[in-house]
C-alpha cells in the first residue's frame, strides 16, 4: 500500500513499461508523437499526486491508462488510423532492419483488436486475463484474437523474408 | 523454410524490443534558491550605490555659498549711484538683507568729477566772500 507514488517509483515504472506502453500506443495511434503524448499523459498524472492505492494490478493499469488516453482524444477517435510507415517501433536485433520493417508491416496488417492484443501479450507481458481488464473484453476473446494475430503474423513474416529461420 | 510453432515464433517476436520512449521530464522548474546573505549584500550595495547619486545630485545642485555670491556681486557690479532701482535690484540679488545692506555701505555712491572739472563745493570754498 501507497499513499503517494513518489518520483523514483515513478521513473522506475516509466523505465521498465514506458517501452511496451509506446509501443501499444503507436498500436493504436499508428505514430509515434501521440503515442508519446499519451504515455507521458498517464505518467504526469502519477507524478501529480494520482495515487495507485486502489490499483491491484499496476501494469494493465498502465496500458489501460494509455488506451483510455488516446480513446479521449476524439480526433484520434473519429478517424480512421492509418500506420506510419516510417516510423520506427523496434530496435532490431543485431541491426536487423529488414527484419524490423517485415515485421512493422506484418503488425500493420493485423486488425486493430488483433494488432492491441498481439502487442500486450508479446511485448507488454500481460496475460490474457490482464488484456481482457485493459481492453474490456473477456479472456477468451482475447487469447482467440491473439491466435489469430499470430498466425496471420508468421504467414506474412515467412513468406516475405527469412526471417522465420530458428530464433 | 522451417515452419515454427507458437513459442518460437514470440521468440523470434520478442527479440525485437520496442524502442523507447522519449525521457520523463520529471523535474520541475526549480527556483533559484539564494542565500540570505547574498540578498542582504545584494540590497546593502544598491543602496550604497543610491546613497551616492544622492550626494553627488546634491553637490551639483548645492547653491553658491554667500562669500561667494558677496565676491561675485562685488567685483562684478559696476559703480554706478544708488538709485531705487538700484537698490532693489541688490536686495533682489543678494542672499540676504545683511549682505544687501553691506553691498551698499561699501560702494561709492559720490561719482568723482573729472580733472579738469571741479565740483561746486571745492569752488565754493575757494571763494572768499566778503560779508
Amino acid at each position: 500500500m501507497q499513499n503517494r507514488t513518489d518520483g523514483v517509483e515513478t521513473e522506475q515504472l516509466y523505465r521498465r513499461h514506458g517501452p511496451a506502453l509506446l509501443l501499444f500506443g503507436m498500436a493504436i495511434t499508428g505514430e509515434r508523437s501521440s503515442a508519446q503524448d499519451a504515455v507521458h499523459q498517464v505518467f504526469l498524472k502519477i507524478l501529480e499526486g494520482a495515487t495507485l492505492d486502489h490499483v491491484t494490478d499496476v501494469k494493465a493499469y498502465l496500458f489501460a491508462g494509455v488506451r483510455n488516453t488516446i480513446l479521449n482524444d476524439s480526433k484520434i477517435r473519429q478517424r480512421n488510423v492509418e500506420l506510419a510507415p516510417d516510423a520506427v517501433w523496434f530496435d532490431p536485433p543485431d541491426r536487423d532492419y529488414t527484419g524490423e520493417l517485415n515485421l512493422r508491416r506484418a503488425l500493420c496488417t493485423l486488425p486493430d483488436d488483433q494488432r492491441q492484443v498481439t502487442v500486450l501479450h508479446v511485448w507488454g507481458e500481460l496475460t490474457f486475463s490482464q488484456i481482457a481488464e485493459v481492453l474490456g473484453i473477456s479472456s477468451n476473446t482475447a487469447a482467440s484474437r491473439y491466435r489469430y494475430a499470430l498466425s496471420k503474423l508468421r504467414e506474412v513474416m515467412c513468406t516475405k523474408e527469412n526471417s522465420c529461420a530458428n530464433p | 523454410m522451417p515452419i515454427l510453432d507458437d513459442g518460437q515464433f514470440e521468440k523470434l517476436l520478442k527479440q525485437f524490443q520496442p524502442v523507447a520512449p522519449e525521457p520523463l521530464c520529471t523535474e520541475k522548474p526549480q527556483r533559484i534558491s539564494r542565500h540570505p546573505l547574498v540578498f542582504i549584500s545584494w540590497s546593502g550595495a544598491a543602496a550604497a550605490v543610491v546613497m551616492v547619486m544622492a550626494v553627488v545630485m546634491q553637490l551639483r545642485h548645492k547653491p553658491p555659498t554667500p562669500d561667494a555670491t558677496r565676491t561675485t556681486l562685488a567685483s562684478n557690479r559696476p559703480v554706478q549711484t544708488l538709485t531705487v532701482g538700484s537698490v532693489s535690484i541688490l536686495f533682489a540679488q543678494a542672499p540676504s538683507l545683511r549682505d544687501a545692506l553691506n553691498n551698499m555701505a561699501f560702494q561709492s555712491q559720490t561719482p568723482q568729477p573729472s580733472r579738469d572739472k571741479m565740483s561746486a563745493l571745492a569752488v565754493l570754498s575757494r571763494e572768499k566772500t566778503k560779508l
